[in-house]
């Protein structure tokens, strides 16, 4: 039973990593993302080129490999997502919301068949020499097992929000956010950069899904280029279940989202663990569709 | 600085920071060493190579039919002749009743690839028709538009696997309202709320409608079912099957489309218009906007289930595949590229999308794979560039838009 609640929590980590990156972007835009899935299994992708040109100088083996590689990832999704700002949001911010939604949904397509056809159709395997001996390491407390992977993931997880809880609460770029957010044009006549802080927002939630995407590959040892659509319907399903543009709410949906789903797949059938996400989804719209944390908004004309 | 030279840095600067993001997918690939399980990344040129000859003649090629229909709206004449051409059509009932028997008549000069070729246009048209009542009328994004294909498909079949003879015709109804009574219940629960939430319920809908039949013993799980043949679209006379087939296709978009004019012509069909344009004065202004809003989207599941029967009745089976994203990306692409809200657009996207790619499959056999990242660019192009697609009217362009 313990097992099953580690098991859940940490996916349901990886889970909050992602729902973040949906949830700034829409507290800032009101806008989902659609291509934040494809951010994500770009991350993961990110981590293995990284591992991959480490390999080729040689560099594998040093303490620092893992840390370089998910910087890495970080850094090539963050950029991903800037691009994805400028191309598909950017010029339709005024249009009717049918405008960047297309687009964000086309950019989506794009930069999944982009990979499908630049790298591979099948999967692309994570490096076992790193992977392996996190998630064959394994401490006991008691009844309680908990694999090196897993403390890495929580412990990840745990810093970058930490981190981005610092940022927004505590310095001056996170008040500038919160304003724009709250309403964007007195925040540009106070003067405000509102263009880079929306960039901004986009590069912090892709490096976030990027880390997520790091742990996710490692965790199932492949990558493909379609792990996006289902990760981003589930972190998706999760901002919701928080209330979506609500920061703490995308934590605790995430990681409810996971332990609901693992708990089914052992007292139910684990087939149906694909589509409790989005049971869950449907039940949040209906009953409380400002979630569990958001508050009313009524539409302003 | 002059504007011309801030240009040429802007978009110098953007061509290299994609080519710095692309450039590990693009030019490296990756080695595995099996034993070790160690990787290497090494420097392969021929896969970018590969993939430039196929992207930019696709790109330049769509740059420049979004440039003529550009050119075609400043130099051609004022008055929209297409939309003109096709209003007064869709108004002219003989004008209509000579069109569909010519166009039947015309089925008994065409090949069997012809007819083939022909009823699948019919096809994408009807899902095209279909999916313009709720994104060109209404201005919502449907993504998982296939859902509703296969719920008609699928309930033919299943009636057809259990009342043996249930002809095709009595089909078109079934698939219509077994659709639209799906596409109610969908929409119940997110058309309360703002736009984007129906995209990606509808999104997830098609992924678990299609989980559901494969898992379903009853639905014949991945190997789908095969109708009997009493049920399919049959020949008569001296009609072959395939000529019935496309007969019946002709009327059917015909049909579907004098109905979809009359309706945007409403009163029902102005006030999905306010709805599109401001859905908070339209509320205002007295509109039930979820009521009508949960109407036009049945509707629209209805017509993609008439679709998926068609379908059923003419190829002779359903399986799992036809709920995929893939399919419910395909119509969104003929109705954005035609240009949505506009009836001669969708109509002539779904014919150039359905066409073009496979009467090239034999000549270019990469274009299996490209397809899905060309109908991508499509959606992102379009809505940057002419976002009233190909054939819509200059209006939908403004409101599109918006004011910023």
């Amino acid at each position: 039973m313990l097992e099953i609640l580690v098991n859940g929590l940490a996916r349901g980590a990886i889970y909050a990593l992602i729902a973040l990156g949906y949830t700034m972007v829409y507290g800032i835009l009101g806008m989902i993302n659609f291509a934040h899935g494809e951010i994500f299994m770009i991350g993961m992708f990110g981590s293995i080129f990284a591992l991959g040109a480490l390999g080729s100088a040689g560099l594998v083996g040093a303490g620092l490999t893992l840390p370089i590689a998910i910087v890495a990832a970080m850094a090539l999704s963050a950029g991903f997502g800037i691009l994805n700002e400028r191309l598909a949001y950017r010029k339709l911010r005024g249009a009717h919301l049918l405008a960047p939604l297309t687009s964000a949904i086309g950019m989506s397509i794009v930069l999944q068949n982009f990979v499908m056809l630049s790298v591979t159709k099948g999967k692309l395997d994570f490096p076992r020499e790193i992977s392996a001996p996190l998630a064959q390491t394994k401490w006991s407390v008691g009844p309680l097992h908990v694999t090196a992977l897993q403390t890495l993931i929580f412990a990840l997880t745990l810093a970058l929000m930490g981190g981005l809880f610092w940022l927004i609460q505590k310095t001056r770029v996170g008040v500038a956010l919160r304003a724009v957010a709250q309403d964007r044009t007195m925040a540009s006549l106070c003067g405000m950069r509102v263009d880079g802080l929306i960039t901004l927002t986009f590069a912090l939630g892709s490096a976030l899904a990027a880390a997520a995407g790091t742990m996710v590959a490692m965790y199932q040892g492949v990558v493909r280029f379609d792990a996006g659509y289902e990760m981003g319907l589930k972190a998706f399903a999760a901002a919701v279940l928080g209330g979506i543009g609500n920061i703490p709410g995308a934590v605790l949906g995430g990681l409810l989202i996971g332990l609901v789903e693992d708990v089914t797949s052992y007292t139910i059938r684990s087939e149906w663990r694909e589509s409790t996400s989005f049971a869950i989804l449907i039940l949040v719209l209906w009953l409380r569709p400002h979630g569990l944390l958001g508050e009313r908004v009524a539409d302003k004309v | 600085m002059t504007g011309r030279s801030r240009l040429v840095r802007r978009w110098s600067a953007g061509l290299a920071g994609i080519f710095l993001l692309t450039a590990p997918f693009l030019w490296t690939k990756v080695h595995g060493d099996l034993a070790t399980g160690n990787v290497r990344l090494s420097f392969v040129p021929s896969n970018a190579l590969g993939f430039l000859s196929v992207v930019v003649p696709g790109f330049a090629i769509g740059a420049s039919l979004v440039w003529m229909a550009g050119l075609w709206g400043r130099l051609g004449p004022r008055r929209p002749l297409v939309a003109t051409a096709a209003n007064r059509l869709l108004e002219r009932p003989w004008a209509l009743l000579a069109l569909g028997a010519a166009l039947s008549c015309s089925g008994t000069l065409m090949s069997a690839k012809a007819l083939s070729l022909g009823s699948f246009v019919c096809l994408y048209m009807m899902l095209a028709l279909g999916l313009n009542v709720t994104i060109g009328f209404t201005g919502l994004l449907v993504l998982g538009y296939a859902a509703f294909y296969a719920t008609g498909a699928y309930a033919f079949a299943l009636v057809a696997k259990f009342l043996p003879g249930f002809p095709a015709w009595a089909a078109f109804p079934l698939g219509f309202c077994t659709a639209a009574a799906t596409g109610f219940l969908v929409g119940l629960p997110c058309l309360r709320l703002r736009g984007d939430y129906l995209a990606i319920v509808t999104l997830g809908f098609a992924e678990a409608f299609r989980e559901l039949v494969r898992n379903l013993p009853a639905a014949g799980g991945d190997m789908g079912l095969i109708l009997p043949d009493t049920s399919r679209i049959r020949g008569l006379g001296p009609l072959s099957a395939a000529q019935a087939a496309w007969i019946c296709g002709v009327w059917l978009v015909l049909l579907l489309s004098v109905s979809v004019h009359r309706l945007r012509h409403s009163r029902t069909g102005r006030a999905w218009i306010a709805i599109r344009e401001d859905e908070t004065a339209a509320a205002m202004m007295g509109i039930p906007v979820v009521r009508l809003k949960l109407l036009a989207f049945s509707i629209s599941a209805g017509v993609g289930g008439l679709a998926g029967a068609y379908f059923a009745g003419f190829t002779g089976f359903v399986d799992p595949s036809t709920s995929t994203f893939d399919q419910s990306v395909l119509v969104l692409s003929m109705v954005i590229l035609g240009g949505m809200g506009s009836l001669p657009g969708v109509l002539a996207g779904a014919a150039l999308l359905y066409l073009v790619p496979t009467l090239l499959r034999d000549q270019i056999p990469q274009i299996a794979d490209y397809r899905l990242f060309f109908f991508g660019s499509i959606l992102v192009a379009m809505m940057l560039l002419r976002p009233q697609g190909l054939l819509g009217s200059p209006r939908h362009k403004l409101e599109l838009e918006g004011s910023g």
